[in-house]
């Protein structure tokens, strides 16, 4: 029943209709179910925002995994470059490539460009591993429990927690991918050096003649690709501080609200 | 009336819970109160305590909780109170770069 028991009667007084009585019963029910579903709706507003809020902490828990595995990321990146450069520089001293002709030596000296893949490779992958373990949507039962629930996740979210690491971490992300860039340049390198190389070979039948081009190209390369990668992580950086005072002025009025 | 609550304010989302639970079940006992809001009894009933000096509930001769008109709008104003604030924050899409 929509309206309490023996308020109305459905009995048509003199000259008036039943239909009219019963219509007029029917509107009042429904404007109070319309008031009833205005205020639903309203907590679902509240509900689905704050599910839009958790989902976006559980993304920020993700930067800071990243930012917390950063060092372990260099090293394997950093190894990797050493160990190229380390064997690219000693390998002509070994005697190891004597026996082979000029061209097919550099040909040969190409491998070594698999190095520093192997390094991205192991590197992002031990990244992703460390992200894919972060636990997300632990949340969600409790919010399923309606309004009440939303408000208490807000009331008791220590948003501090979440973004003091992000905020130390964010250098250690931009980081992350200077680093990355680094690698990239050394395989671009290597990758450039063997299309100028291949080039004049079928050509003039000779390599190693265009001096430091592939270096520079690479440089050129690296830099262009660096110079978007890092503006992409500066922003993200950026609207996750914004969040982190938005958040902390919500979390401010929250505690401070009376009923 | 209980200290804890007279000396610190109330928990939001105590009497959030509370007042939700009176919302779809009118008249209701303090037991079974307790039990759908999932609270120990001792601490509904200082909440109880503290929402009928407010007038947002009162409790009829027998024993019976009933919400107010008042404890409806205080639930629906907080309800706008919140969805005006968090219906404000902007969430960046964020999807961290390995």
């Amino acid at each position: 029943m929509c309206l309490p028991e023996g308020e109305f009667i459905l009995y048509p007084r003199q000259g008036q209709n039943l239909f009219n009585v019963t219509l007029k019963v029917q509107l009042n029910c429904w404007d109070i179910m319309l008031e009833k579903s205005e205020n639903s709706i309203t907590e679902e507003k509240v509900i689905a925002k704050v599910r839009e809020l958790m989902e976006t902490l559980d993304e920020v828990k993700k930067y800071e995994v990243l930012a917390n595995h950063f060092n372990k990321f260099a090293l394997i990146i950093t190894s990797s470059i050493v160990v190229v450069i380390l064997t690219s520089t000693l390998l002509p001293y070994t005697g190891l490539l004597a026996p082979f002709e000029p061209a097919h030596r550099f040909f040969l000296t190409f491998l070594l460009v698999l190095i520093p893949i192997v390094g991205v490779v192991i590197g992002v992958v031990f990244v992703k591993k460390q992200i894919n373990s972060v636990k997300t949507g632990e949340w969600k039962y409790e919010l399923s429990r309606g309004f009440p629930s939303a408000l208490k996740m807000l009331s008791e979210m220590n948003f501090e927690s979440y973004f003091n690491t992000i905020s130390a971490g964010g250098l250690n992300y931009v980081m992350y991918g200077l680093v990355k860039g680094v690698a990239y340049w050394i395989i671009t390198y290597f990758v450039a050096g063997l299309m100028f190389n291949l080039t004049t070979y079928m050509i003039l039948h000779q390599t190693q003649i265009l001096g430091g081009a592939s270096m520079w190209t690479a440089l050129l390369i690296t830099f262009g690709y660096l110079k978007k990668e890092l503006s992409k992580r500066f922003n993200e950086i950026r609207a996750i501080e914004k969040l982190q005072c938005e958040l902390r002025r919500l979390s401010h009025e929250l505690r401070n609200t009376e009923l | 009336m209980n200290s804890e609550i007279q000396s610190s304010k109330p928990d939001l989302y105590v009497v959030a819970r509370i007042i939700k639970s009176l919302k779809e079940k009118n008249k209701v006992n303090k037991t079974t109160l307790a039990i759908s809001t999932g609270l120990a009894y001792d601490k509904l009933v200082r909440y109880l305590d503290w929402m009928e000096n407010k007038s947002f509930i009162i409790i009829d001769e027998n024993g019976l909780v009933v919400l107010t008109k008042t404890g409806l709008e205080v639930y629906d104003e907080l309800v706008q109170w919140i969805l005006k604030h968090v219906g404000q924050l902007k969430f960046p899409r964020l999807r961290p770069r390995t």
